[in-house]
Parts: structure tokens; sequence; C-alpha cells
């Protein structure tokens, strides 16, 4: 029987840490800052500090089991909530209301131990019966949760003792402990309602206020079971537009914020009294090809229309990104570089489409919804003009886009962001709006999920997504950057994967 | 106003250029002209309900998919639509709507399950502040300056005020409110550069200047509108025939103006303003984005974009009403004004 404990969980976050630098740290990987920061004030911090963080995407609800999207989780997954596992800014899972899990060596029993001093904001104990509703609730046939899928493969939850919870799996999910630390996996209060208005979780913090359409506001909680918070409040307020969000920072009312345009962060290099801070995303911005209709359907045609696309003008134009060619970015284990697969290479995509008996041109319509910057779209319809392919541009509203194009399928090339980590078995879903329907790719998704290692694990997910580059199922145009300017002062910010969860745990303000 | 009183009755004449001052012809007292003209508002606002649900039906996208977003399931996106009722036919959705407004209740938003109408009056507390003030900038720049334009309409200052309301009109206002922002609060730091202090008005002073630079950007624009008006209104006076009457008693042309010529040019201006405060509610949605306000105008784009249209229908109805009535006071203003109207109908 192989027992793995958190002990061991723990030990490879630290590897983590060690090998790629700070993780949340704060400030700046070495490679993008612009000057050093400290990783922390060096014991001046002020413990009543109130730090104000811009942030872009504003939730439409705090209910996280019935709102889909990354924006309930930036805020309240580990500041407010917690899973039994949590996972860090690099996507490393360790404890949280659980301190240790065993798996049983068919792999589809996990048996977690819960913290016995953990507790929900009025300081009543969480209890095993807390977390098998919770969970019983997402895994329903009936749930409303839109995350449910992350769970699917949970086909029991039971607690023999008040400090045990067990799941019982229909099959070996290599993926489970991931999802768990995910919005699907977040404990709410057995019969608790209106977490609309009163999300109330077990974490650092504590929810006090939402001012709709302006800010979200986070306080200590003083009663946390682990290390508390570094400040007394913390204040999310939203800023779509980039002016805005960059006067905010400009002028203090903000300490920290979001700023993508090229030109907003350039105007703070060298500025003494801000810190820019580079990360990682999964933000997959992706060029989808509909292979149910017309000319798409012919793999000469999108692997042409690949080629076409020169990704390192596109992230010139965008003035940040990294080049991916699969949906899978290098934090993920399975990671493998597969830009070279269609290159850019104009004269070769013209070869294409001519043999595809499309050399008097190809007329193909790109459905966009309008909350991305223009010039993605636009930069897209003139890469393929020079192939010889005329691109019928349309922006519509996000709603617009999920029922044409993701429910209806009524598209010839798309462009989303695919923000959810992890998201490789998506593409093989039956029904969904593009992807590799062949027994092979499911095949191998399905050994990833089930494998009984890692190794087996990475090997088959690796596999998958060279099948869905080669294949040509989409274009990856690239993977987002998030830029974050601080105000000198603040400190331990995290800086990667800050659209999903943003850990305020280790921000500290100095003294003034 | 020469010649009206001659034309034909059934031609009709517009109100606010003045009814013949003889014979009352059947209008009847003050009260019945209020009870019918409320009558007309309650039949408009029927009408404007029915026509805002019906539009946004046509909207393709609905708040089930945006609930739902990329991971749910096709079953899961009908439950979760079964849930807010977004099956329902649309005349139940109508009724089940109107009947909720009709007690003051706007109904939930699909979303959030928040109540509609606690939203509503949250964001008027921003709204109705900046439309209100700016409205007032507006009317202390312009009436003084459009007189004065008129009043020296062929010296070179008038000439200058004229061509300044031309640029204000020309000028789109979120360029203005841009340009107010970096240098009155990013290089000056003397006012903040957009948000509204978390405790609403709980500080006075932060709230009010929160809301200065927004107020003076809507203002811009309504003001050139409201001064070329004023201009025209007391230009047209200004050569009426009781003006000159009052000259030939030995008035100066200011005393003229002032006695008998204000009362006479306001009427097209109350008249104008009216119909500027639809205007106006609309530049709020421009403004509110530029400064990040949490108003009602930043709202509705939010929610549209959402298709949170529970909460459309109740913003845009409430605006509507609010048109609706602003059009009413301004009929019985005039009628205030002008004691010629008071019989008409």
């Amino acid at each position: 029987m192989r027992i793995r404990t958190f002990a061991a969980a723990v030990a490879v976050t630290g590897l983590a840490l060690a090998a790629c630098g700070s993780d949340g740290g704060g400030d700046a990987d070495g490679a993008s800052a612009s000057s050093g920061a400290s990783a922390s004030t060096g014991g001046r911090a002020n413990p009543d500090a109130t730090v104000t963080i811009g942030a872009v995407l504003e939730p439409t609800s705090l209910d996280i089991t019935r709102t889909s999207g990354v924006a309930p989780g930036q805020i309240l997954l580990g500041n407010v909530y917690e899973g039994l596992v949590k996972r860090d800014q690099k996507g490393v899972v360790s404890p949280a209301l659980a301190t240790s899990y065993k798996i049983s060596p068919d792999g589809r029993t996990y048996t977690f131990t819960l913290a016995d001093n953990a507790a929900f904001q009025d300081g009543a104990a969480v209890r095993a019966a807390d977390v098998v509703s919770s969970l019983t609730k997402v895994i329903a046939p009936n749930s409303t949760n839109p995350h449910a899928s992350d769970l699917a493969s949970i086909s029991a939850v039971a607690s023999p003792d008040p400090h045990t919870v067990v799941l019982t799996l229909k099959e070996r999910d290599s993926g489970l402990l991931f999802n768990l630390t995910g919005p699907a996996g977040v404990v709410v209060r057995e019969g608790a309602t209106g977490l609309d208005g009163h999300p109330d979780g077990t974490g650092p913090f504590r929810f006090d206020s939402w001012r709709r359409g302006d800010s979200i506001t986070l306080v200590r909680n003083d009663a946390y079971r682990g290390p508390k918070a570094k400040v007394a409040r913390v204040v999310f307020r939203y800023l779509t537009a980039p002016n805005a969000q960059n006067n905010a920072v400009r002028t203090g009312q903000v300490d920290v914020g979001v700023i993508s345009d090229n030109d907003l962060v350039e105007a703070y290099r060298g500025n003494p009294k801000f810190l820019i801070a580079e990360g990682t995303t999964t933000d997959k911005f992706t060029l989808a090809f509909n292979q149910d209709r017309g000319p798409l359907a012919d793999a000469r045609v999108r692997h042409a229309i690949r080629q076409g696309i020169d990704k390192d003008g596109l992230i010139k134009v965008l003035g940040a990104g990294t080049r991916i060619g699969s949906p899978v970015p290098p934090l993920d284990p399975w990671y493998e570089d597969l830009t070279s697969i269609d290159r850019y290479d104009p004269a070769s995509a013209r070869r294409l489409l001519a043999q595809a008996g499309h050399g008097g041109g190809l007329r193909l319509g790109l459905t966009i919804p309008n909350i991305y910057p223009q010039s993605i779209g636009d930069y897209v319809a003139s890469q393929l003009r020079e192939i010889g392919v005329t691109v019928d541009l349309r922006r519509v509203e996000f709603p617009a886009w999920l029922t044409g194009v993701y429910t209806k399928h009524d598209y010839d090339l798309s462009i989303v962001d695919h923000a959810e980590a992890r998201d490789l078995a998506f593409y093989v879903k039956p029904g969904y709006y593009f992807g590799d329907r062949s027994p092979q790719a499911s095949d191998l998704a399905k050994a990833g999920a089930t494998a009984a290692s890692d190794a087996d694990r990475d090997t088959a997910l690796r596999a998958l997504a060279r099948r869905y580059s080669e294949d040509a199922i989409a274009d990856w145009l690239l993977l987002g950057k998030a830029r974050q300017v601080a105000r000198v002062g603040v400190t331990g910010y995290p800086t990667d994967n800050v659209s999903a969860t943003y850990d305020l745990s280790k921000i500290e303000v100095a003294k003034s | 106003m020469l010649g009206w009183p001659w034309l034909p009755e059934w031609l009709g004449q517009p109100e606010w250029l003045g009814q013949p001052e003889w014979p009352e012809r059947g209008g009847g007292p003050m009260a019945v002209i209020v009870l019918r003209r409320l009558g007309l508002l309650v039949v408009s606002l029927f009408v404007a309900s029915l026509l805002v649900f019906a539009l946004l039906r046509l909207l393709p996208g609905d708040a089930a998919d945006v609930l739902a977003g990329t991971s749910a399931s096709p079953d899961q996106v009908l439950r979760i639509r079964h849930e807010i009722g977004a099956d329902r036919s649309l005349p139940a959705q109508y009724l089940h709507w109107i009947g909720g407004v009709l007690t003051g209740d706007f109904g939930v938003s699909a979303l959030s399950g928040a109540s509609v109408s606690a939203e509503l009056s949250e964001k008027l507390r921003v709204t109705a502040p900046l439309v209100g003030g700016a409205t007032l900038l507006a009317l202390a720049v312009a009436v003084p300056l459009g007189i004065l334009a008129a009043a020296r309409h062929r010296r070179a200052s008038g000439v200058a005020l004229s061509a300044l309301s031309q640029l204000g009109l020309a000028v789109p206002a979120f360029w203005i409110g841009l340009m107010l922002v970096t240098v009155f609060a990013v290089d000056w730091r003397l006012l903040p550069a957009g948000g509204f202090p978390a405790d609403g008005w709980a500080d006075p002073v932060a709230a009010v200047r929160a809301l200065v630079l927004p107020a003076v950007t809507l203002a811009v624009v309504e003001a050139a509108v409201l001064l070329r008006f004023v201009r025209s209104a007391t230009l047209e006076v200004l050569h009426a025939d009781f003006i000159r009457t009052a000259r030939s008693k030995g008035l100066t042309r200011g005393q003229a103006l002032r006695r008998h010529g204000i009362r006479n040019a306001a009427l097209p201006v109350v008249s104008m303003l009216g119909l500027e405060f639809a205007t106006l509610l609309l530049g709020a949605v421009v403004v509110e984005n530029v400064f990040a306000l949490p108003g009602l105008g930043e709202m509705l784009v939010a929610d549209i974009g959402n298709r949170d249209l529970v909460k459309v229908q109740g913003t845009v109805l409430l605006v509507t009403a609010a048109v609706l009535v602003v059009g009413f006071g301004v009929d019985l203003a005039h009628r205030l004004l002008d004691p010629r109207l008071r019989g008409a109908r």
C-alpha cells in the first residue's frame, strides 16, 4: 500500500521553491524585475495596514459554488475558503483543511485526516460532515456547480469518524488532488445559504464587504489556526479600463495593479517608487478551428493557418507573452516544447492551401469576444491575408460567443483565452466546440487521468499534447504574461497565475 | 411671437412658442391637466416596460450561459436555466417581473441572487448627485454666458463665446475626462483619479471630491449645448416687439432684457433642459466608465455584458421613468413660467 503524507508534499514544495526562485514571493522573478525587491519588509511590517490591489475582472457573484470562471476564486480561494488541499501560485499541492491523506494501492480510495482546530468564521469547528456535504453537492446528479466536472471521478464521499473523510473514485484520477484545490473543492458549512453576500470560509481572511462595481474588502481572520496574515485589510478594487488602472497605481489609490499595456508599463521602468513584477499565467489564447464543417475539416488548411501566423510578431504587438505550441504551459509537469511544429512559414502555408484546392483564395469567419484586445484579431486577420485567406472578423459580446460558438458550434475560426489550469482533457470531450474526437486521443486522456504514477501520467499527457499540435486541432497564439506594478514598500504579493488564485497570506506593508 | 395667433388651430404649435393669449378653449382647470398628463405618463411607462423587456430578449446568449461558463455540461446549463427561471415562457417572465415592479420589487439578479432594488438605490447615490451636479454646473455656466453672448453678439467677445461653445460640442466627453484626470489627478494630485469612497457618503467631502472631475466632464458638453440655446433664445427675445416697446419707454437694453426678456427666453431653455436630461444620463454611462465610478451607467454596461436581464430591465425602466418624470416636470414648469399656457391642454 502506498502511503503519501503531506510531509512528502511539503518537501516537494520546498524543492520547487529552491528551483524556481521566489514563489508568490512578491517581487519579481529575477529575470523580469527592473530592480531588485526584498522578499519582506525585514521585520518593519505594519500589522494594521490596508493593502489595495487593483484587479480587472470583478466576480458576477461571490457564491463560488454556482459561478463559473476564475474571478470568485481569485480572491476567495485560499484566502477566505479552503479545500482539503491547496495549491501555491506555481500549482504545487500542499495541506489545507486536511493534515494528511492516504491513497489505496488501486488509487480509488483517498482517506483524508482533518485538522482538528479548523473553524469557520464564527468559531464553529469544521466537521467532517461539512466536507462531506460540500463535496456531495458538487458531484450530485442534479448539481449546478459549473466546476462539477473537476470532481467527476468521485463516486462517493463518506466520513467514518469526525476527523476522517473518505473519497471513493470510479477509477484512478491523477488530477484529483489538483482539482480539489480549485473552486470545486472548497468546503462550506453544511446547509450554508446566501453565499453570494456572505462567503463563510475557514481561511486566513474573512469576507468584509462588497461594493458591487467597485471593490471587495477582506479583513484578517485573527482566529485563523495557521500563521496569521500580515496586514489587517485587503481591498480588491476592480478597474476595467487600463487607463483607470494605470492612474490608480500612479496616484497611489492602489498599492499593486495589473497593467498589461506595454507603453503604460514602460513608463514605470526606472522609477524608484515602483516595482514591475512579471509572472506566468495559464491564459492560453487559442485560435480554435471548426473541423466539423467547411474547409477546416481539411488538416492541410489547418496547418497552413498555423504556419501563416507569426506568433513572435503577435507577442511584440501585445507587448508580452510566451510562445507555446500546445495547450500546456511550461509550469505543468508534462510540458514539452512543441513550438517547432508548424513553424512560421508563409510560403509553405500557401503551398498547403494550394494543395487543398484553395490556391485562388479562401474566405473564413473569425469570431472573437470583445473583451480581448482588438489587436489580436486584427493581427491574425492581416497575417492570414498574406497567405490568401480573407477573414471576416466578428467581435461579439462574451455571452453571444458562448451561445453561437461554444454551444451551437456556429463558427469557422474563434479566438478565446482558455484560462483554466490543466485543461488538456477538455479537448477530447464529446460535443466540445473544437478538439480531437479520435479514439486515440480519448485513450491518451484516459491513460493520463488514470495513470498509476506521475511518470506514466506525464508520458500520456505529453503524447496527447503532441497529438493536438500535430493534428492542428487549434493554434495556440500565446500564453499570457501577468504584469503588476507595485508601490515600493509593499512586498509578498503573488506574481504567477494571479488570475486563478491570489495568495494574500504573505503580503506585507512597510511602516512608513 | 408675431403671427402665431393667426395660424389655423388644427395646425397646432410648439407649446413653448406660446399659445394665443385669449380664449380659454376648454382646457379645464390645472388639476385636470395634471391628471391627464399623469395618465399619459403611466401609459408611456407601461409601453416602455414592454419594449425594454422584448428588445432585451433579442440579445444572443443568456445568464445561464454566463453562469455555466466553459466547463459545465449542456445538461447543467439546462438545470441552471431552470433554476434562474429563464426557461419559463416570455409572458410568464414579463408578468412576474412587472408584478414585482408594481409593488416596488425589481426582482433579483440572475447571476448573484442579490436584490435589484437595493443595488439600484446604492448606484443612484452616485449617479443622481453626478447628473444633478453636472446639470447645475452646466446651468451656472451656460445661462450667464449665453445671455452675454447674445447681448454682445456683434462684438468679438460674443463671437468668441459662441466659438467656444461650438468647441465644447465637438470634443468627446471621454477625452475631456482623460485630460482632466491627467492634469488634476495625476500631475497635480488635487483630486482623486477615479472611484468613489468605499463608505459612500459617510465622508461627504471625500464623496464630493470624487464627483468633481466626472461632473465637470459631463457638464462641459452640456454647458456648450445649453449656452447655444440660451444665446439663440435671448437673441430672439431681443428682437421681439415687447423689448422694442420697453426700450421706447426709456429702458436701456440691459434693463429691458432683465425685466422682460429673461423670463420669456427661459421657456425654450427649460424645454431643452428636459430633453437634455436623457442625454446627460447617457453621458453618465461613458463618464462613469472613464472614472471607474460605481454608478448606474457602469452597472448597466456590466450587466448587459453578463446578460443579467432582470437587472438591465430594472435599470432601463428606472432611467426611462426618470426621463418621463422630468418631461412631466418641464411641462408643469412651463405652465408656471408662462401664464398664457395655464388654460391650454
